[in-house]
């Protein structure tokens, strides 16, 4: 007796679990974001968009779609300072896995930091004069050569970008053998472009 | 006849092919990698404690090969024999039974020692002093006592070996500061460095 109940509430139970499948199953289109932190990130599917917050960890369009419609998930405009994409899951077909999980992935914008030199002549005996130039510790360092100038000047550019935001201080960690190096414009804050207004001026000793 | 000469032969060489392959003279070559944190320092020595191979390490080198070759399921345990000067060594997957998956894993994580940067501010009067290394960035208020030096720590450690270079990214209102050349830019030595100089004149 008492199993033949039990059968009947199975049986229910299944029947109910099949009543909430009718119709098209609805899918949210939806994924996870890493490293946002700054506001300004509006995904799109279509036509639909969501804007994501700053320091979010997902997002979800309002709008759900039905089994088997495709979507396809873009950045239709990037948060201030970072560079986002949808790395996996960008587009699919609902319903071809379980839920829609994409991933979207931030990292903060960097550039260049570099300039010009001048008076970095070669040794009077012909051989190149260097200097090595240092962004602190931890941001890279870049030889400069008379062997790359014209006339004693020329460009030089970090191997190491810097971050937008960060701030860089570069110094002459060695002189040129029987020159003497000084940096003008040297320190400041990384911001929206690269930096190019280094200047190294080189006399002799 | 002819058959036990034949017999003899193949004898042998099954003996001479099995020895090849199996006891104590193994195949195997005990090896791994080095990475370094900041930079390389000397004077690393691996051992296998297993068959007490030692093995001094080049500065610098980022892979090494122990010389005795080692058998099928020996054991073996690679540990620090001396630690470099100025860094400390750390070794993973480096105790197990040799076989192909596990004798070319060893790891071995260098990491040079971290100090302070730091020095004294003189003269500072004016609010608004900002000294960076690189992207280190410490601010500086003025003394209580007018005149009096203020000293001042990077937030970051500089590593043994590792170049720094202060300077100043915003000069406080009223005076303008300079780091004094004697020390800076320069390498973080053995020991905390906090003899870099800021002086501050008025405008």
């Amino acid at each position: 007796m008492k199993f033949s109940y039990v059968s009947a509430v199975a049986t229910l139970a299944a029947a109910a679990a099949l009543a909430g499948c009718g119709g098209k199953a609805q899918f949210t289109v939806q994924g996870s974001v890493n490293g946002l932190a700054n506001s300004g990130l509006i995904l799109a599917n279509g036509s639909d968009t969501v804007t994501v917050p700053s320091g979010a960890t997902s997002f979800a369009f309002s709008r759900q779609i039905d089994y088997g419609t495709d979507y396809n998930i873009t950045v239709k405009q990037q948060p201030a300072h970072m560079t986002c994409a949808v790395t996996s899951g960008a587009s699919g077909s609902a319903g071809h896995n379980i839920a829609i999980q994409a991933v979207v992935s931030c990292a903060q914008n960097e550039y260049t930091l570099g300039g010009q030199f001048t008076g970095l002549t070669a040794a009077a005996d012909g051989t190149a004069r260097t200097l090595v130039l240092l962004n602190g510790s931890a941001g890279g360092s870049v030889t400069v050569s008379s062997a790359s100038a014209t006339a004693g000047a020329g460009d030089f550019v970090f191997g190491s970008t810097v971050a937008d935001g960060q701030a860089y201080g570069v110094t002459v960690l060695t002189q040129p053998t029987g020159l003497f190096c000084t940096v003008t414009n040297g320190t400041g804050v990384m911001h929206e472009v690269a930096v190019s207004n280094l200047l190294v001026s080189c006399v002799p000793q | 006849m002819k058959s036990s000469y034949l017999r003899a032969g193949l004898a042998l060489l099954c003996a001479v092919i099995l020895s090849a392959c199996g006891g104590g003279n193994g195949n195997l070559q005990l090896s791994g990698t080095i990475t370094y944190n900041g930079v390389a320092k000397a004077g690393l020595a691996l051992v296998n404690k297993s068959n007490g191979e030692k093995l001094p390490i080049t500065t610098g080198s980022t892979t090494f090969v122990f010389t005795k070759l080692l058998g099928n399921d020996e054991t073996f345990d690679v540990e620090i024999d001396t630690q470099p000067t100025g860094a400390n060594c750390t070794v993973a997957n480096n105790i197990n039974k040799a076989n192909v998956y596990t004798v070319y894993y060893v790891a071995v994580t260098c990491t040079a020692t971290p100090h302070v940067l730091g020095g004294t501010v003189k003269g500072l009067s004016g609010t608004g002093l900002v000294l960076a290394n690189g992207a280190d960035l410490v601010s500086i208020l003025p003394p209580a006592s007018a005149g009096a030096d203020v000293s001042f720590t990077f937030p970051a450690m500089v590593s043994d070996g590792s170049p720094y270079g202060g300077t100043v990214l915003a000069q406080p209102a009223g005076q303008t500061c300079k780091f004094d050349s004697a020390l800076n830019p320069g390498t973080m030595g053995s020991a905390d460095q906090k003899g870099l100089i800021v002086n501050c004149v008025n405008n």
